[in-house]
């Protein structure tokens, strides 16, 4: 159901990876490694105070060395910490950043946007099928008489572009191919009145169908 | 062959491996339960339920309930031990970690179960 989610989660898969091991590994390392407490006796670590400092030196917090002062030897292991943990968490960002760019995934959260606009219609609404100049010539009749209508365009960029057209109720656009019928489904084409318009590339009919 | 088949089949039977060995032994003898192996049991069980991310199948999505399953009751355990009073460990305490991580287990065997089965209708 939550595809957009999955999808978001599958393309993190390795960096979020990448970053448990850095943190297992710095975890194991910290409390191996004797440290000094406030006597003067050898003392470890919690596998907690591990986690616990590994976290916010990784996300660059930094409290500091807690509870008592390191020793040099684990200052080198925690030098070693520093420059995997942030290179883990720097390729995880780099990669959260990329999806905003990734065609897929932007794909997916419009689409699950759409329908889940369409499935918060009360009203009824027009389903058009290609935004050309008929389908635009109609959007804009139904608009004046008040009706709600949603769109289905195979067209990209037309689609985005009427969101900038002038309207006066919000219209509804979907980016995709009005003869798959995971388009229609999307635009929940079984509650709609009638499918107005259809456009082929060379020729413009027009046709309805009532439930 | 495929890399990333033989790494997912190897986290999923080492979470299961692992998680097996650290619940074998008597339940009430903290001696035969090491902190470590419930430690390294953890982690895997992490990163299998991370290798399990983004599989819309059906038999995908059964994968990650049965790993998310187990790392929730390794959680239990971990929380168990860490609210255990210092020093030894008690009997009762040992013994509700371990039954915890036994549920784990079972829910990685479930898992393994799962990918076994995947396998054998694979073969035509």
């Amino acid at each position: 159901m939550n595809s957009t989610l999955l999808l978001t989660l599958r393309r993190l898969r390795a960096p979020i990876i990448l970053l448990i091991s850095i943190f297992a590994i710095g975890m194991v390392g910290l409390v191996l490694i004797p440290g000094v407490d406030a006597d003067g006796r050898p003392w470890h670590m919690s596998i907690f105070q591990a986690f616990y400092f590994t976290s916010y030196t990784a996300s660059t917090i930094g409290f500091g060395e807690i509870p008592y002062p390191f020793s040099d030897r684990q200052r080198l292991w925690v030098t070693a910490i520093i420059y995997a943990s942030v290179i883990g968490w720097a390729y995880l960002l780099a990669n959260i950043l990329s999806l905003g760019r990734d065609q897929a995934v932007r794909k997916a959260f419009a689409d699950r946007r759409f329908r889940r606009s369409v499935e918060a219609l009360v009203e009824p609404f027009f389903l058009i099928c290609g935004f050309g100049e008929t389908g635009r010539l109609i959007a804009r009749a139904l608009d004046k008489r008040g009706r709600r209508f949603v769109v289905v365009e195979i067209d990209e960029t037309r689609a985005q572009q009427i969101d900038l057209m002038e309207f006066r109720q919000v219209p509804l656009a979907l980016a995709g191919d009005a003869r798959l019928p995971a388009s229609l489904e999307a635009a929940d084409c079984a509650r709609t009145n009638v499918v107005a318009c259809w456009r082929s590339p060379t020729t413009t009919t027009p046709t309805s169908r009532l439930p | 062959m495929n890399l990333e088949k033989v790494i997912f089949g190897f986290f999923i039977v080492l979470a299961a491996t692992l998680n097996f060995g650290f619940v074998y032994g008597d339940p009430t003898d903290p001696n035969q339960h090491h902190l470590w192996e419930f430690f390294v049991a953890f982690v895997v069980n992490v990163i299998a339920t991370a290798l399990k991310f983004g599989d819309r199948t059906q038999i995908g999505a059964i994968h990650l309930a049965t790993s998310l399953v187990a790392v929730l009751q390794l959680a239990a355990a971990a929380l168990v031990w860490f609210f255990a009073p210092p020093g030894p460990l008690s009997e009762g305490t040992i013994v509700s970690i371990v039954s915890l991580s036994a549920g784990a287990a079972l829910a990685n065997l479930v898992s393994v179960v799962i990918l076994i089965a995947e396998t054998i209708t694979l073969r035509r």
